[in-house]
């Protein structure tokens, strides 16, 4: 048999394709996957935060309570069993609801030790209030109208709605229930200190706190001081302060709660109902130092 | 945002250098296969007569190949994808035709006029960088020619 060199075919072995092509097309797979992923993310997460249990929320609550205190403080500072003043500012809160309605899980409310005016409510109906806003808070139709708004937020869902596409995961871990790393995942997911609300939130939750207040005290007066105090403190660093950070700037938001006051013809003006007093000191009892 | 321009002057050098090296490659190659195309490479059986010839030794030809980032970011998402990873095809074949090659001119030198059993094997060298996504090959040919 004789040998009869012939040329092969020299692009058997290789795919005939341009390697941008290959990379545009494999690259457009990932885009389209992750924008649908991300995509059906926010979708679940909103639909989540619309009709999520009342069972569901608070466990979701407990994780996430247990994951902020303990970078937070020590149990020991925050609403101890002795303290009777979470006792107040509960029943505070409760007074906001009608006779006979009651909210959808029960509400806790925490005081923290921090160096800045706040309030912030996380999901489950955890409610936080700073000591620095039990110490500058004046009368009680101010320290409502911030618990109230905060209960607007609860009412509303928003805390719920703020977690976004980490509520996907969040209740996940909290339904397998990871036990001791369901917190990781909460940590690796969120930022609870960035917790932000949109301005359509806040401005319904301060029109829900208007009219709680209004409801309660029978006039919007003294209700708004907290805010006028801030606004004159220009000093303040005011991105700092998380109560604001989010918010419309405090003059606009003064402004727009006293035209809803006046344009429903609610009562802008009326006696400032008291504070219990030594509100700053556990229990109410005289400060140890 | 560095890290952005990083990655496309990396991706750029990649493809721009790696293509166009892959490309003389293919040239060579071609050139070269053109010239040894005379001397056949077969296989023979065992119980097969082998052709009538004075002398035989056994000649290898190796080679190390390695990719570029252009690459083995290709094939990274791929691998995410599933399917054929054509940037590297074109990597293996340079490897084992330039092996072929260096064991068939080695032998052609010496004055072969066939090669037998000619052998293909490859390892991969990329060693503890396998997982960083540095893909480096060796592929050795060896055949028994005869004259």
């Amino acid at each position: 048999m004789d040998y009869i060199p012939t040329e092969f075919d020299d692009d058997i072995n290789v795919t005939p394709v341009h390697p941008l092509i290959n990379l545009g097309y494999l690259l457009g797979t990932v885009f389209v996957f992750g924008l649908v992923v991300f995509g059906s993310l926010g979708a679940i997460g909103a639909h989540l935060a619309a009709h999520m249990g009342p069972q569901t929320e608070a466990n979701i609550g407990k994780a996430l309570v247990g994951d902020f205190l303990e970078d937070k403080a020590a149990p020991a500072d925050l609403g101890a069993a002795e303290d009777t003043r979470p006792e107040y500012l509960k029943k505070l809160i409760l007074s906001f609801y009608a006779t006979g309605s009651k909210p959808r899980l029960p509400l806790q409310v925490y005081i923290v030790e921090d160096a800045l005016p706040n309030a912030f409510i996380l999901p489950g109906g955890h409610i936080f209030v700073t000591s620095t806003l039990l110490e500058q808070a004046e009368s009680e139709n101010e320290l409502a109208f911030v618990l109230a708004h905060e209960l607007g937020h609860f009412e509303a869902r928003d805390n719920l709605k703020g977690l976004g596409r980490s509520l996907v995961f969040i209740t996940l871990a909290s339904l397998l229930d990871f036990g001791g790393s369901s917190s990781g995942v909460i940590n690796s997911t969120i930022n609870l200190s960035s917790m932000s609300y949109s301005r359509t939130q806040e401005a319904q939750a301060d029109a829900f706190a208007l009219r709680a207040v209004v409801q309660k005290y029978g006039h919007s007066g003294n209700s708004l001081d907290f805010f006028r105090r801030l606004e004159q403190q220009k000093d303040l660093p005011v991105p700092e302060i998380e109560l604001l950070s989010s918010h419309p700037l405090t003059e606009n938001r003064i402004e727009s709660l006293e035209k809803f006051a006046r344009d429903r013809g609610m009562k802008t003006t009326g006696p400032a109902t008291a504070l219990p007093e030594r509100l700053e000191c556990p229990s109410f009892k005289p400060c140890p130092n | 945002m560095e890290n952005l321009i990083v990655f496309a002057i990396l991706m750029a050098l990649g493809y721009g250098v790696g293509s166009y090296r892959e490309k003389k490659h293919y040239e060579d190659i071609r050139r070269r296969e053109k010239q040894t195309l005379h001397v056949p490479m077969m296989n023979f059986g065992a119980k097969q007569p082998l052709p009538q010839a004075q002398d035989s030794a056994l000649f290898v030809g190796s080679v190390v190949i390695t990719s570029d980032y252009f690459k083995n970011f290709s094939a990274s998402l791929r691998n995410l994808v599933g399917g054929r990873v054509t940037v590297y095809e074109t990597l293996i074949d340079r490897g084992r035709r330039e092996a072929t090659l260096r064991m068939k001119e080695q032998a052609i030198a010496w004055g072969a006029t066939e090669i037998l059993n000619v052998r293909l094997e490859n390892s991969s060298i990329s060693g503890q960088n396998r997982g960083k996504g540095q893909v480096a090959i060796e592929i050795i040919a060896y055949g028994t020619a005869v004259r």
